[in-house]
């Protein structure tokens, strides 16, 4: 029998967000001691255990599962619980040995006071564990920053393609696969790295992004490389690796290793402008929303929950109020001060109520409004890609045009159902305001006529042209020039 | 025997208060049902309890029908369903007692709950369409109350408190039982008299002019055979309904224009007594450069508007804002209700460095939020406030700092008693230049050792004394002094 160890520990981080992430934010999110994961399924970063306890017998696995933590996307992780949480990992891995195959679930873009680079942290150490000759492999988030850390310790590194992340299962069985290969010895692992010296949004439900992973997964059909992944980057984090990286791994062929990476590192710093949608200026997105007939949905990213913002900036609301905007539709706006004086008075009731802009400077001002309170439900939940996400209680407000859907757990919104939970039906609206960058879309495409990406202010990055990065590696494209960038792109190289 | 039925429901609702009173807050204060009165007889004996009571006693020629009683500290407007179960439980009491032949309420006069701008005109006229035309019913007021036609057409008599402080409650109750058994007995039948003015006033009984027009008032009824009752409405200026405002009253014996009379030219006298209210207080600016010259350190500038003792929700940021953009920033602040804050610093930990936006959350009135770069110096969990021999508990707490300028955020919304509301975060209050205090008055013991001047500041706020800041929607205008209008005043 083959001892396989199986962790995650995963937050995403914004580092420009005020809000810090703490043990505690894993706890209430996601947070399974060694041996208690629950038996219902994976979550996005449990794939590999999932994955792996799935094809233990076929495989002759003995897997040990430890430690499963994931966090909200939230601002650095304060020190001592970083390193807490991560000596429960190692600590895990300790009992666990001897093993043979380490399989670790992380994000890749996930900072703590001190430790720009968690992950290249946490595969560092256990390699330092577990000796040369274990195979490690890990499966990241496509927004990760790859750091020369993380690859060296590694032997094997599979992200999700797809943007939403509806492939984290798929991608781990792979990765259980690749890594199985490489103990047996069947084959042997070369890693190429091309750094674009870019960053941007690859939105793969879309052409051209979708178009580059068809290509890299028709590539992985051919018998030159073995896997090869699209490491979109993560633009709200001021750390040094942030930007998009192709990662490919051929079995031995250091020739095609890089050929690949160069060929996918030219696609992706040609779509660099279009991959992304076109993202439209506050005025500009309301103006053209109230010109439009049916339904148009406006898309906050910049303030995203799912990207580590608040999800309570008001720039877009206000700007509707002050164009007299009419069957409008918010939401989830995070303010559990409001939801809880709202669900007080209950359904029925008017009030005056200070929503939004609470959190910090780029919330915008906080908006009062003469209010009827139209929806309370506790513990609402969203569904999504197979999961469900709290949102703690919420409460429908209506004001003269206007209904918003009141959060008080932090969380982006997926999905339509979110707002009829509390007496908004969204098809009747003409313009809604999600708090979402992309992941919205799987639901809301088939509601709705049409959708505008908005460039608001905001935590979460949509427009790098706008940060003054201080600690990201320079030249970066979209904030240096053309020619500075192209001629940064290089490619690493890593044999087992 | 006369059977009286006798029940209380109230409380002072500050409309501009954006925190809800709920059952809960009843719970936290008088909430006694019907059948639990019995019981609890002694320990809850609202004004008119009490007098049914001593006549039972003395001329024993009444029998009393309990009632239940359901009395909130003031706070925001009273939700709905808290209003109608309590309401409807008062009125479920009256019908359980069957045919009674009075009814006597201790009612406050300016409870406001969602859909209902009258509650006491509406608990009257269902009690009234309970006890049929021929019953009388008597009620007894806080001077601080809206007097609206509902009230008066559904009532037979209506006493006001006379003195503020409230020390009367029970001397007028006496009175409002025995004009209700006269009335009952037909050797009174008593009509009310009504002038409303244009204007609302504060009116201290304890200093003159106004206890020397109160002590005339008492001359008036003591000489008059006709008249029975004299009372004068305060108003409440932080209840937005349409009938806020001062008024006089007068209950008479048959005898509806002689009371018109009186009702007016009171009125009249009352027009200027209205200007002997006005505090002692300062503007925002004057509050800065007395603050900011001020050698007889540290400055405590009390922010009574914003007190959350008065219903406030003690997160707002005038006072703060002003001196800081004046560059006075060796400024202590507290208590800032900001649990959002609170959550954000103290997950950050002592030590850390964060842009924190604080306060300004709550409602209109709270200001803009603060954007500070922030230390967090201190997180306690179990922090709390002494005052009146009490723990005041502040739930999670933080203490951060701008440079110089320290503030202690809370979870609970308590109002800073006293200097242990810094020094427990290792804040010494003395050596600061301002202390910014939520708290109107509570304050002034505790803060006596080590207070320099004393500034009252006239910030806006929920509770501010400031009318013109609060955003009137339903009060008849012009009200003097939100409108600079002469004082009018006109009979109902």
């Amino acid at each position: 029998m083959t001892k396989v160890f199986c962790a995650a520990l995963a937050s995403e981080t914004n580092t420009f967000s005020p809000i810090a992430t703490t043990k505690k934010h894993f706890e209430e999110w996601f947070y399974h001691r060694a041996g208690e994961h629950p038996d219902d399924g994976p979550t996005l970063f449990t794939c590999p255990y999932w994955a792996a306890k799935t094809q233990a017998e076929t495989l002759g696995w003995t897997v040990v599962q430890g430690l499963s933590a994931a966090a909200f996307p939230s601002g650095r992780i304060v020190r001592a619980d970083y390193e807490a949480l991560r000596d429960e990992l190692l600590e895990d891995l300790k009992q666990a040995l001897p093993v043979e195959v380490v399989l670790l679930g992380l994000h890749g873009a996930m900072a703590a006071d001190g430790y720009d680079d968690c992950e290249g942290d946490i595969l560092r150490k256990v390699r330092e564990i577990v000796g040369p000759e274990v195979v490690i492999g890990c499966e990241l988030d496509p927004h990760a920053h790859l750091t020369d850390e993380m690859v060296e310790a590694s032997d094997a590194l599979i992200a999700f393609k797809q943007y939403p992340h509806t492939d984290a299962l798929d991608r781990a069985f792979e990765l259980v696969d690749l890594v199985e290969r490489i103990r047996r010895k069947e084959v042997s692992p070369v890693i190429a790295v091309a750094d674009v010296a870019m960053i941007a949004q690859f939105f793969t439900t879309q052409s051209p992004a979708s178009g580059l992973i068809e290509d890299m997964m028709a590539a992985e059909r051919s018998p030159e490389i073995l896997t090869a992944s699209l490491i979109h980057g993560f633009a709200s984090a001021d750390v040094v690796d942030m930007r998009t990286k192709v990662l490919v791994i051929s079995d031995g062929d250091a020739g095609s290793a890089e050929r690949w990476a160069k060929h996918f590192c030219e696609a992706a710093w040609q779509m660099r402008s279009d991959a992304d949608a076109p993202r439209l200026p506050v005025d500009q997105a309301v103006a053209e929303a109230m010109a439009s007939p049916g339904l148009t949905v406006l898309a906050d990213g910049a303030d995203n929950p799912g990207g580590g913002a608040p999800g309570d900036s008001t720039y877009i609301l206000s700007k509707l109020i002050e164009a007299k905007a009419s069957g409008v539709v918010v939401g989830p706006l995070w303010d559990p001060v409001a939801v809880e004086f709202a669900a007080a008075r209950g359904i029925g009731s008017r009030l005056s109520l200070r929503i939004g802009g609470k959190a910090s400077a780029l919330s915008g001002h906080p908006i009062d409004l003469d209010v009827e309170v139209i929806g309370f439900k506790q513990s609402v939940t969203q569904s999504f890609g197979g999961a469900n996400w709290p949102m703690g209680d919420m409460v429908g407000v209506r004001a003269e045009g206007l209904e918003v859907a009141l959060c008080s757990l932090r969380n982006q919104g997926f999905s339509p159902q979110l707002f009829r939970d509390v007496g908004i039906e969204p098809t009747a609206a003409s313009i809604i305001v999600i708090k979402s960058n992309h992941h919205f879309r799987a639901a809301f495409e088939g509601i709705s006529d049409a959708i505008i990406y908005v460039c608001a202010p905001g935590v979460a990055v949509v427009n790098p042209k706008t940060v003054d990065y201080q600690r990201v590696r320079r030249p970066i494209w979209p904030v240096d020039p053309v020619d500075d960038c192209r001629s940064a792109q290089h490619i690493m190289l890593k044999e087992r | 025997m006369k059977r009286i039925f006798t029940a209380t429901l109230g409380t002072e609702t500050n409309t501009f208060a954006p925190l809800p009173t709920s059952l809960q807050s009843f719970k936290d204060l008088v909430y006694v049902p019907a059948d639990e009165m019995a019981a609890k007889v002694d320990r809850f004996r609202t004004g008119p309890l009490f007098a049914l009571l001593e006549r039972k006693s003395k001329a024993g020629d009444v029998e009393i029908a309990l009632g239940p009683a359901f009395f909130a500290q003031p706070g925001g407007t009273t939700t709905r369903a808290t209003y109608e179960n309590l309401r409807d439980q008062l009125l479920e009491a009256l019908k359980l007692a069957g045919p009674v032949s009075g009814v006597a309420l201790g009612l406050h006069g300016a409870m406001v709950a969602d859909g209902y701008p009258d509650c006491e005109g509406d608990l009257i006229s269902r009690v009234r369409s309970i006890v049929g035309p021929s019953v009388p019913i008597a009620i007894e007021l806080d001077p601080h109350c809206h007097i609206s036609e509902e009230m008066r057409a559904g009532a037979d008599i209506v006493i006001l408190y006379k003195e503020y402080p409230h020390t009367d409650v029970n001397e007028r109750a006496v009175e409002l039982v025995d004009i209700l058994c006269d009335t009952i007995d037909k050797t009174l039948i008593p009509s009310t008299s009504y002038a409303v003015t244009n204007f609302v006033a504060a009116f201290h009984t304890t200093e003159d002019p106004y206890k020397g027009f109160i002590d005339r008032v008492r001359e008036i009824e003591a000489s008059d055979d006709r008249v029975l009752s004299i009372s004068i409405a305060h108003g409440f200026p932080w209840g937005d309904t349409a009938d806020m405002g001062s008024g006089v009253l007068v209950v008479t014996n048959e005898a509806k224009s002689h009371g018109d009379e009186i009702a007016l030219s009171l009125a009249e006298e009352l027009k200027d007594l209205r200007f002997a209210a006005a505090e002692k207080s300062v503007s925002v600016p004057d509050m800065v450069a007395i603050a900011s010259r001020a050698e007889n350190r540290p400055v405590i500038v009390a922010d009574a508007a914003d007190n959350p003792g008065g219903g406030a929700p003690s997160d707002s940021t005038y006072v703060l804002r002003a001196l800081l953009d004046a560059g006075v920033t060796n400024v202590a602040a507290g208590l800032i209700w900001d649990p959002h804050a609170v959550r954000i610093a103290s997950d950050a930990g002592e030590g850390a460095s964060l842009s924190l936006r604080v306060g300004g959350k709550t409602c209109a009135l709270s200001g803009d939020p603060l954007d500070l770069l922030v230390r967090v110096d201190r997180v306690i969990g179990d922090g709390y406030e002494n005052f009146a021999g009490m723990k005041w508990r502040l739930g999670q707490a933080v203490a951060v700092s701008a440079g110089e300028t320290e503030l202690v955020l809370t979870t609970q919304r308590i109002q800073c008693f006293s200097p242990f509301s810094f020094e427990q975060f290792g804040i010494d209050p003395a050596a600061k230049q301002v202390l910014i205090v939520k708290s109107s008055q509570h304050f002034r013991a505790a803060f006596a050792d080590i207070a320099g001047d004393v500034v009252y500041v006239r910030a806006p706020g929920v509770v501010t004394e400031d009318l013109s800041t609060l955003p009137y929607r339903e009060i008849n205008r012009p009200k003097w002094p939100i409108d600079e209008v002469p004082a009018e005043s006109k009979l109902c």
